[in-house]
């Protein structure tokens, strides 16, 4: 149990470093921050192998890092030096780091579920073991595409696991005003397996609840979803709360901030310390990191 | 050896051949299953690759995207679009995310795959089933585009993407080529010679002369040799014809020569001109050589969607009348109605045409 929670303190931890930082304007790239996200990332990735190749969104920082993602090229990244994860072309919406597995993330809706629908083909066809986790938010599933690759994905019966991380929100819209589509009769309508986790305070239970559906998954090489609830505590886009524009549900905020084992556990101060160390150190290097220079405005075109 | 090959054998024999040769080529789209094989383009290739021929859902987004995520994890997806039209729902996929991988991400992926859009054209089209994008995708940086005019040019540059894993490649296809003999590459030059992808796409002299510089793609290259014997013939006139094989990226220098020599520039594209190939012509040389031609034309389909009624559909497109008619006024001979070719419809020429929609 200690090791999961620490990891999501961990991530809170940075981009709380982020929070404090980002009025110096050092993080050239808009931040949609994972707080209240964590457990999620960390629960997913500790359920799957090193192997496994993930996609995610632009709110991706928490599945970036939870996937081992190197922290000081994270920093480089967002901080547009040539050291970042993807020599500064990428920033904050797009991370990616293929050593880890972590395959891409992007700032179109919806758009990385057919791409790593292709990948879990590419398994499939040349017989490797792995699995591809495919990460999405409610929104996603309101995309045509979101049909079109579920659909393929179950014909196919490819080796992939759908994680619809639902925070009920499209920016400022609450998910009651954009669907009308029951999810769980949705996905089983394709013959695919449905899982629904409630809400997702506790990274253990989420890699408990996972783990049996990665079972399934490599058993009998089908696609599996996954539906897990979450909370994210601040606005779409940047560091601010935004809770008194209205427009959300502060009764679920209190839960949250009841249940929400990241903010509640009771830490051991030494290893908190360490954590501290090991963040500023990589902050501090990727800020002494290079930028990048002309040459690199035309690499890796074609 | 036969001596001529039609454009179909070039695409099937390229796709063929790399199949052989390298297991993670894949074939996708819809109807590439069936009896009717794409035009004949992939006849035979079903009974010999069976399950890497991949029939898919109507689905144009997703299956561009899964190709990219084919592409990205080791296989080579080729996907065939039986409608250039069809590519448009794709646009996302294409713009967004194939044309993005390589360089969004600092060079940690490939993006290899090549996409195959067949341009249609006459016997009621209309205004769904006739339209290329091959300039709209040119807009975009990081993607390969090309219109191919002949079966060697399309053999040659299938084989070398797949060799060289490029991607993404956009390649239009003119239906009305497919069943046009041409003379073919002798043995060395189509199976030893290995030219990269870069060096088959420079702009290529598919006939040299003196007056008039006609830069074409696809089909209009054939249409632009058929104008220019008619105007050497019958007028005297002389025309360079270049062959602009790749769309978005070809060295100035060919162009640069000719127009030089001619101060004559007519270009001749598939598609309708605004913020089009003639306008990019004259960008390029402008910015590169501040050397513009005192005269300029173009030879495209009229500014309205492709019409159905072959009466409408002969007015929309450009008649070898017309491409005569325009060298004439460029080079300012006085033509009358009666010296222009008779044929008013470009079917009338490509009258083996017959379907199958």
């Amino acid at each position: 149990m200690s090791d999961l929670i620490y990891e999501a303190k961990r991530i809170r931890m940075i981009e709380e470093l982020i929070i404090e930082r980002y009025p110096l304007d050092v993080f050239q790239s808009p931040v949609h921050l994972s707080i209240g996200q964590e457990a999620v990332a960390v629960g997913v990735c500790s359920a799957v192998n090193s192997e496994d190749l993930l996609y995610a969104t632009y709110r991706s920082h928490a599945f970036y890092l939870a996937k081992g993602g190197n922290l000081r090229s994270f920093f480089a990244e967002l901080m547009g030096k040539v050291t970042g994860c993807c020599h500064g072309k990428g920033g904050s919406m797009h991370l990616a780091s293929k050593a880890v597995g972590f395959m891409g993330t992007s700032a179109i809706v919806g758009s990385t579920l057919p791409v790593s629908v292709g990948a879990a083909f590419a398994l499939k066809k040349l017989n490797l073991q792995s699995i591809v986790i495919s990460v999405f938010g409610d929104g996603a599933t309101e995309q045509g595409v979101f049909h079109e690759s579920v659909n393929f994905a179950s014909l196919n019966k490819l080796p992939i696991l759908f994680v619809m991380e639902n925070n009920q929100f499209a920016v400022n819209t609450a998910l009651e005003a954009r669907q009308s589509y029951d999810m769980e009769k949705l996905i089983r309508s394709y013959g695919i397996r449905y899982k629904h986790l409630g809400e997702s305070f506790n990274p253990e239970e989420v890699k408990n609840a996972v783990e049996n559906v990665v079972r399934e998954i490599r058993d009998n090489s089908n696609p599996g979803f996954i539906e897990i609830d979450t909370y994210r505590y601040l606005e779409h886009v940047g560091i601010l709360d935004d809770h008194k524009y209205g427009h959300r549900d502060v009764n679920r905020l209190e839960v949250w901030e009841k249940n929400d084992l990241v903010r509640n556990f009771e830490y051991d101060k030494s290893r908190l310390i360490e954590i501290e160390n090991e963040i500023i150190e990589a902050y501090n290097l990727a800020m002494s990191d290079p930028s990048p220079e002309e040459s690199d405005l035309y690499s890796d075109l074609k | 050896m036969n001596t001529t090959w039609k454009y179909v054998d070039g695409i099937r024999e390229a796709m063929s051949n790399a199949m052989s040769e390298n297991t993670s080529v894949l074939i996708l789209g819809q109807g590439v299953r069936d009896h009717k094989a794409v035009f004949g383009s992939i006849s035979g290739l079903l009974e010999r690759f069976d399950e890497r021929i991949v029939e898919t859902p109507i689905a144009e987004e997703s299956i561009t995207g899964i190709c990219l995520g084919m592409g990205s994890n080791g296989l080579f997806p080729i996907m065939t679009h039986i409608r250039a039209d069809f590519g448009l729902l794709a646009m996302n996929q294409m713009v967004n995310m194939y044309s993005k991988y390589k360089y969004m991400y600092g060079g940690q992926f490939a993006a290899p795959g090549l996409f195959r859009f067949v341009i249609g054209r006459s016997w009621g089209q209309g205004a769904q089933h006739s339209q290329s994008l091959h300039t709209i995708l040119s807009h975009f940086p990081s993607v390969n585009v090309i219109a191919p005019s002949n079966p060697n040019d399309i053999y040659r540059l299938y084989s070398a993407a797949i060799r060289e894993n490029l991607g993404p490649v956009f390649s239009f296809e003119h239906r009305l080529l497919y069943d046009l003999e041409f003379p073919s590459l002798n043995y060395s030059e189509m199976y030893e010679t290995q030219s990269s992808f870069s060096e088959i796409i420079q702009p290529k002299y598919v006939r040299s002369g003196a007056d008039v510089t006609i830069v074409a793609t696809s089909i209009m290259v054939v249409e632009a040799m058929r104008a220019a014997d008619f105007v050497k013939t019958n007028f005297g006139i002389s025309c360079d014809v270049i062959d602009l094989c790749s769309v978005n990226e070809w060295s100035i220098e060919l162009v640069s020569e000719s127009v030089s020599k001619t101060n004559r520039l007519v270009v001749a594209d598939v598609t309708w001109g605004s913020f089009g190939l003639l306008g990019e012509v004259l960008r390029r040389l402008g910015l590169e050589k501040q050397a513009l031609p005192a005269k300029v034309a173009e030879v495209v389909p009229e500014p309205v969607p492709c019409p159905t009624a072959k009466e409408l559909e002969d007015m929309y497109y450009p008649s070898i009348s017309d491409f005569v008619k325009i060298l004439c006024d460029i080079s300012e001979y006085s033509v009358s109605e009666e010296e222009l070719p008779k044929e008013k419809s470009f079917r009338d020429f490509y009258l083996k045409f017959k379907g199958p929609f």
